[in-house]
């Protein structure tokens, strides 16, 4: 994938990705991607994210926009490899966070601040993606995507993130997957 | 390679994964079932296809994989019929 390719992609709002609602969409941007290594998204956290829960979003949603970025790389991937739309690919699939491993917190997010979803792919095989995923908050005040706007980086271990950003939550074995629409897979 | 042969390599397989219940898997057969009477993960059962790919020395395709069923014969079907296409 050339890089214009990769730039055209993360350039694609999330919801013409993913097929999240507004009120369950976890990510605001893409800030970078590549087939082999991984993606990184960014989310700012809204009052209806953390309402009656004390103003502070809740880990299960800090993993939902971690796996929602996961995902969006399957999608990616299945797209290219199946030379259809992200649209096209969505009538016959379902683009979905199916299962996770391990997860650790280290700390928590407040209303109005910003994660930084870090996702490495470990493997793309029959339309199952693996990776894993390192989230952490922004300074406050700071224009994420603005700031990595430029970040030019080969392999996503290569990724310095800058002081004063703080890691929040790590997890192991996530996995996202185009399910064939109709396919019901039997629970675990 | 025999469905026999098949089956014997699907049980060296699972003898490494550690979510699978090694006393069920002293009594595989055709009919266990992956998830069923394995123990096994959906999730996990596209990871135990990847290495039957290995090891077996074949490559199965994403649509035959996505019809799959969770039994084991299912497997071995996919095993036979890859190693041998339709003329």
């Amino acid at each position: 994938m050339t890089e214009t390719e990769r730039n055209s992609w993360i350039s694609k709002r999330p919801n013409e990705i993913l097929i999240h609602g507004p009120s369950k969409l976890y990510i605001d941007k893409y800030l970078w991607f590549d087939p082999t290594e991984g993606i990184i998204s960014c989310y700012t956290t809204q009052s209806k994210d953390t309402a009656d829960h004390f103003d502070i979003f809740r880990g299960v949603d800090i993993i939902e926009s971690a796996g929602q970025t996961g995902v969006s790389a399957c999608a990616i991937m299945e797209s290219v490899k199946q030379d259809k739309s992200i649209d096209e690919l969505k009538k016959h699939f379902r683009l979905a966070f199916v299962g996770m491993g391990k997860a650790r917190f280290h700390g928590f997010v407040k209303v109005n601040e910003t994660l930084l979803n870090v996702c490495k792919i470990h493997q793309h095989k029959f339309r199952q993606m693996l990776i894993s995923s390192k989230v952490y908050k922004a300074p406050a005040g700071m224009d994420v995507a603005e700031y990595f706007k430029e970040l030019r980086i080969e392999k996503i271990d290569q990724l310095q993130v800058p002081e004063g950003f703080m890691l929040v939550a790590e997890m192991e074995d996530m996995i996202g997957r185009s399910v064939p629409i109709g396919k019901v897979y039997p629970n675990p | 390679m025999t469905r026999q042969d098949v089956l014997n390599g699907i049980v060296k397989i699972l003898q490494d994964v550690k979510t699978v219940d090694q006393e069920a898997l002293k009594k595989v057969s055709e009919d266990s079932d992956f998830i069923a009477d394995l123990g096994l993960p959906s999730t996990e059962l596209i990871n135990i296809i990847a290495k039957a790919e290995d090891e077996f020395g074949l490559e199965f395709e994403d649509d035959d994989v996505d019809a799959l069923g969770s039994k084991v014969a299912d497997t071995i079907d996919l095993v036979m019929r890859t190693q041998q296409p339709a003329k």
